[in-house]
Formats: structure tokens, C-alpha cells, sequence
């Protein structure tokens, strides 16, 4: 049986073109407002930051969803009309364009299987930086060098990623410094210890750990010498490993601690 | 009938008893403070500190100064901690065996007034206090203190300082602020580690007090080896709402012979014949120390600074209007280095520009360079001390900035005792 496609058009109202359009405009407006205000939010309860804009990101979500399939069930005169059609119009979408569909779902998944989330630092192929926004269909990561990188929700399904913090504002970092392994230890437990406290980035209520481990590599017998400390924020870790090097850099040289080469 | 007047009856108990409950829990207080805060604040204007200091009459700004020692009623006690001092004092007389006893918590909570006052009720007792300066910081500068402190006895036959306290007739020792011993900075753990290894030592006999605030103690406690050494641990909170209100209605009493008024405190809406009658004032006294518990947290030299900040005098009476606060997008506005420069001076109890320079690892350019950007706003002030200029928060800020500080997490409470 072949349809009819005047009798398809029928089961559209097109008067109510101007409702669908004002549903979708009015959450447009919403979801701005709701951004917006979340980062008003954000300022004033600056330990409370990641939640908010966690909550803001599922609400727009399921506010732009649910509006456009809203904007789309109001054109059509009836309820079974709406389930047929749209169910037909919906198949054909995921076979045609396919990569936006399982984008879309995707973007479902992440949201609610929270593999990551809105504020964290991430790895993800070759791309390091903190997730600013989780989108219908696509992510962005803001990378170290401040470039923004928009993924597509699809990809987070066939590759793993590493969250660093996963959800939390503070996170692990990892300073490895060598030395020459005739070096008095002590010491040198000691003046990495208060090079990390020292830093203003460091998060206190966390355990700092130094450890040491003999390496040779390249014909060089040498000590590495880690610190595992946790900072603030993700978006102190290169300031906090940076400060950390420049102290002990002059307290190594204070107290004749040597490095591998010398 | 019978039926829903039975049910508005245990409906009408029932509402009394979660009201009652409600009431109770220090958050629905703070959140009922916060709303009667920005209500008065729209409707009434608000004064600041130095245009009705003046006329405060000079015994009445002394008697509210927070370094007054105050004894008798005034004195809101501290029970609790007052009876963990005493059992610490009391096993020591009878077993003669030593102990390391910390008192910790924010500046101005009452450290050094539940010293004082356990000081003033021991007898017999042979005390020492050692008075700890930010410049004892330098490891020279302490041993030195420490040396002139504890000379060399006539017969003596020790000069290691560990082994001369040690062969003191069993005392009291008291070191109160210790952190003015520590910098955040490689090698500013020294002094305060030396002082600790003293305390390790000597500490067969003696009964040794130590008091730090809560900040520079959760640094101590990654950063200084042995910390964990006291015996006993006294935190110290905050005062309850009512031992605030006690607290400055009787330095009133001292100071003045007219109850002040807190009528202007009560919402524009409340009739006339309410705003006159005593239970008007009564309601309005109630929610002002509400807001002052709330905004200072139970912070007794925060409350009384914002207490004169208060007043507003003419001759003998004395109104009571909203206290100004510091608006906290001044605070969302200042970059991340001043807001860790703040930080800095907190936990510091204030620090030179050399001394922000190395806490801050940065030149002291830079760090003059913040210090203009926040003092823009009257935030620090400069003291001339010994070892030159020294930067402190203002008294007016520094309940704010402390807050702000907490929940951007450059301050930490978190060190357990």
C-alpha cells in the first residue's frame, strides 16, 4: 500500500508552526538564563562551582531535548499520527545521518552514565584539557594552550577516557624530579615536602607522598624522586608543578644537592 | 466538627513541635539571619565604623577592645574546655607525669582568654609563658629567646636548652601563638619543628600549653615533623548565640547605665505600638545578635568590633542599627595571586613584604603590586613593626575575606587536633 502524500501532509497542523517556533525560542531563552545564572552561582558559591555547573549542563540537556521533541509532537493533528510518523521520521534520520544520531545518544549516555563530567580535566586521545560544556552533540575540552576542542559525543564511545578529578574540583598531580643517587634523602624528602606545602595551589586536607626509586636509563644510574600531591583546582596542576620545580631548584642548590649529570 | 477541630489540634501541636525542633539547628538560625539581614538592609541605611566612633566615649571603645581582660560576669566561660584543661592540670599535680596539651582555633576565638583565665585559677603552680613574635620565625632569633628564657642556673650543669628546662622545678609552660614560628616556605618549618623537639623533651615534668590557630595548624600538621606529639587537644568554636549576646549586653552593663535600643532593628511593616513596647525590643536585640552570631560565627573579637560598628550615640542613648559588611563581589573581582596574598596574611597573622615575597614565591614588586590592588578597598593596613613595615587584614574585612578564602579553599580548617 502505498501512501498517499497529500494524506502524509494532512497529518500536520502547519497553523501551529508559530507555537512549535515560540516553544523552542522560549527554551532557547531559558536554557541562556539558566547559564547565565548558574555562572552568577558560580562566583558567589565558589566551593559549590562544579555542581552547579554539572546540574546546569543535564537541565539544558534535557530542556533543548525535550523542547524540540515537544516542537515537533504540537505540529501533528493527532497523537497516533505523532507515533507513527515521527517513529518513521526518526528511523530514517538514524539510518541517514547516522553519525548525529549516535552523537545524540551518545551525549545521553555520557550525561547520565557520568564518565565525565562538566569541569574536569581529561584525557582523550592526544587531547588534555577540562571539559567546559557537554553538549546535544558534541563535547568541548579548553586544552592546556586555551584552544578549544570540540569532540563529538560518538567518539567517547569507542575510545577510553581518563578523568583526573572525576567531578571533584581538586585532583592528583605528579611531580618527578631526578637527582644523583648519592644525595643525602632525608633532605631531600623534607625540602620536597615543604616546596608542596609551600605552594599556595596545594590542597591541604589530602595526603603528600614523596617517593624515591633507584633508575638507570641511558647508561646513567640516577634517583627519581616523586611527589604526589593534590592541588586546589584542575586548573592549577601546570602552576603547582611549576612552582614546585622553581623552589626546589634553589633549595637543591642551597643545599649542594646534586643532580644526575654532575 | 469534632473531627476537624481534633485535627487542627494535632495539626496546630505538631507544627509547635518541628517549629520548636527547627529553631534549634544552628542552619535554620543562620538562614533566618541571612533573610532578616537583606531585608533590613533595603530598608534601613547603613552606618560605618568611623563615623560614629568618635562619639563613643573612650572607656566605653576600651572596655570592647578584644585585648581587654574582662573577669567576673562579663567573662563568658568556656565549660567544657575549661574541665579538659583542669583534668590535665589535675593528673599532673597527682601523678607528677608531664603532658603536651594544643589548643587550637580561629584567631579571636578565645585562646588565649581560656589560658588566662585557667592561668588565674591554679595555685601553687610555677608558670612560664613565652611570648612568640613573628620575627622568631628565624631559628637564631627563637634560640636566642628560648636561651634568654631559660638561662643558666647557678649550679647548673647543662647548657643544652632541652636539658636545663628539664631540670626546672615542674612548671607551666605556656607558648601561645605558634604560628607566628612558621612560613610557608622551604625552611620556614624550622623554628617551630626546633620548638616542638624542645616540647618532646622536656615535657617529662612540665605541663606544657600551647595555643596556634587553625590554619597555620593544618599546615603544620603535613609540614612539621613530630606535631602529632601533644598528649591532649583543645578545639575551640565558636560561641552559641546566646553567650554572644551575653557577652556584649554585660560589657554594656560595665561601660553605661542606658540599655540601648534596638527598635530601629525591627522590619518597617511591624506597627507603632510594637516598635515602642519592650517586647519590640526584646524581638529586635534577638535578631540582631542572630545576624552578629551568624555573620561573625560565633567569633567573639569579630562581634564585638562589629558591635561598636553598631552604635550610633547621641549623649546617653544609644541606638543599635544593622552593622555594615563588606560586599563580597569586591572579592569575586580581585585576581587569584591577591586573593592567596590574603591568605598569606591570614595565616601569618600578618607579614613583611619581604616575608610575602618568599610565602608567596615572588618578588617583592609583585607583592607591593597586590598589596595596592587590595588596599584600593581599605582591605590591609601596615604596622610599623621592628622588622620594618608589616601588612595585616582590616578588621572590617577580615570576616569576609576569611569566608571567601574558606570556600575558595586558599584557607584551610581542616587540620585535626
Amino acid at each position: 500500500m502505498n501512501p498517499n502524500p497529500s494524506e502524509l501532509f494532512e497529518a500536520f497542523d502547519f497553523s501551529r508552526v508559530s507555537l512549535s517556533l515560540i516553544v523552542i525560542v522560549i527554551s532557547l531563552i531559558i536554557a541562556k538564563a539558566a547559564k547565565i545564572f548558574s555562572s552568577r552561582m558560580s562566583k558567589a558559591f565558589p566551593d559549590y562551582r562544579l555542581r552547579i555547573e554539572q546540574s546546569i549542563t543535564v537541565v539544558n540537556f534535557v530542556l533543548i531535548i525535550g523542547s524540540v521533541a515537544l516542537a515537533i509532537f504540537l505540529l501533528f493533528r493527532s497523537k497516533e499520527a505523532a507515533i507513527a510518523i515521527g517513529g518513521s521520521i526518526g528511523l530514517a534520520f538514524a539510518i541517514g545521518a547516522k553519525d548525529v544520531a549516535a552523537s545524540l545518544l551518545s551525549g545521553f549516555i555520557i550525561m547520565f552514565d557520568r564518565s565525565f563530567r562538566v569541569g574536569d580535566r581529561v584525557k582523550f586521545g592526544d587531547i588534555y584539557g577540562d571539559v567546559i560544556s557537554i553538549g546535544v552533540r558534541s563535547t568541548r575540552i579548553r586544552t592546556l594552550d586555551d584552544s578549544i576542542v570540540t569532540v563529538p559525543n560518538s567518539q567517547f564511545m569507542n575510545m577510553p577516557v581518563t578523568s583526573a578529578n572525576a567531578g571533584a574540583l581538586d585532583m592528583q598531580v605528579e611531580v618527578e624530579i631526578f637527582i644523583a643517587p648519592d644525595n643525602d634523602f632525608m633532605l631531600v624528602k623534607k625540602l620536597v615536602r615543604e616546596a608542596a606545602i609551600s605552594s599556595r595551589c596545594i590542597y591541604l586536607e589530602k595526603p603528600i607522598v614523596v617517593l624515591l626509586k633507584d633508575q638507570v636509563a641511558e647508561n646513567m644510574f640516577f634517583t627519581r624522586v616523586l611527589l604526589k600531591a593534590y592541588v586546589l583546582d584542575v586548573t592549577y596542576e601546570k602552576r603547582f608543578e611549576s612552582e614546585v620545580i622553581e623552589r626546589l631548584h634553589i633549595a637543591f642548590n642551597e643545599h649542594n644537592i646534586r643532580w644526575p649529570n654532575q | 466538627m469534632l473531627l476537624v477541630s481534633g485535627g487542627l489540634g494535632v495539626y496546630r501541636v505538631l507544627w509547635d513541635l518541628i517549629s520548636a525542633r527547627l529553631s534549634e539547628l544552628d542552619m535554620t538560625r543562620s538562614l533566618q539571619a541571612t533573610l532578616s539581614r537583606a531585608i533590613l538592609e533595603r530598608q534601613k541605611p547603613r552606618l560605618l565604623l568611623h563615623e560614629t566612633l568618635n562619639e563613643m566615649p573612650a572607656d566605653y571603645r576600651d572596655l570592647f577592645d578584644y585585648r581587654q581582660r574582662i573577669a567576673g560576669d562579663a567573662y563568658v566561660k568556656r565549660p567544657e574546655q575549661d574541665e579538659q584543661l583542669q583534668t590535665v592540670y589535675r593528673e599532673w599535680k597527682s601523678t607528677g607525669i608531664g603532658a603536651r596539651v594544643i589548643i587550637s582555633g580561629d584567631r579571636g576565638i578565645g585562646k588565649s582568654a581560656l589560658i588566662n583565665h585557667f592561668l588565674e585559677q591554679v595555685d601553687n603552680a610555677e608558670i612560664r609563658q613565652l611570648h612568640l613574635n613573628p620575627a622568631m620565625a628565624n631559628i637564631e632569633l627563637l634560640q636566642n629567646y628560648l636561651n634568654n628564657s631559660f638561662p643558666l642556673v647557678d649550679g647548673g650543669e647543662s647548657d643544652k636548652l632541652s636539658e636545663r628546662i628539664d631540670q626546672l622545678p615542674p612548671s607551666i609552660i605556656v607558648a601561645e601563638n605558634i604560628e607566628n614560628l612558621l612560613l610557608r616556605k622551604i625552611g620556614g618549618f624550622e623554628a617551630i619543628t626546633l620548638l616542638i623537639d624542645i616540647i618532646l623533651h622536656t615535657s617529662a615534668r612540665h605541663l606544657w600549653l600551647v595555643s596556634c590557630n587553625s590554619y597555620s595548624w593544618t599546615i603544620a600538621k603535613q609540614g612539621v615533623r613530630g606535631i602529632d606529639c601533644f598528649t591532649d587537644a583543645i578545639d575551640m568554636e565558636g560561641m552559641t548565640e546566646e553567650e554572644i549576646a551575653h557577652m556584649v549586653m554585660e560589657r554594656h552593663g560595665l561601660a553605661h547605665t542606658h540599655k540601648p535600643d534596638f527598635t530601629q532593628l525591627q522590619f518597617s511593616a511591624k506597627s507603632k505600638k510594637y516598635v515602642h513596647s519592650a517586647e519590640g525590643n526584646q524581638k529586635a536585640q534577638q535578631l540582631y545578635f542572630r545576624i552578629l552570631w551568624s555573620y561573625t560565627r560565633g567569633n567573639p573579637r569579630h562581634a564585638l568590633y562589629h558591635w561598636k560598628n553598631s552604635l550610633v550615640w547621641d549623649k546617653d542613648q544609644i541606638a543599635v542599627q544593622l552593622f555594615a559588611v563588606p560586599q563580597q563581589k569586591i572579592l569575586e573581582r580581585l585576581q587569584d595571586g591577591s586573593l592567596m596574598l590574603l591568605a598569606a596574611l591570614i595565616e601569618h597573622n600578618g607579614l613583611t613584604l619581604t616575608g610575602l615575597g618568599e610565602v608567596m614565591n615572588t618578588t617583592e614588586t609583585i607583592a607591593l603590586r597586590r598589596i595596592e590592588e587590595i588596599s584600593s578597598y581599605s582591605m590591609v593596613y601596615a604596622v610599623d613593626d621592628t622588622d620594618g613595615e608589616s601588612w595585616h587584614v582590616d578588621s572590617f574585612w577580615f570576616k569576609s575575606v576569611e569566608n571567601y578564602l574558606v570556600k575558595r579553599q586558599f584557607l584551610f580548617h581542616g587540620g585535626q587536633l
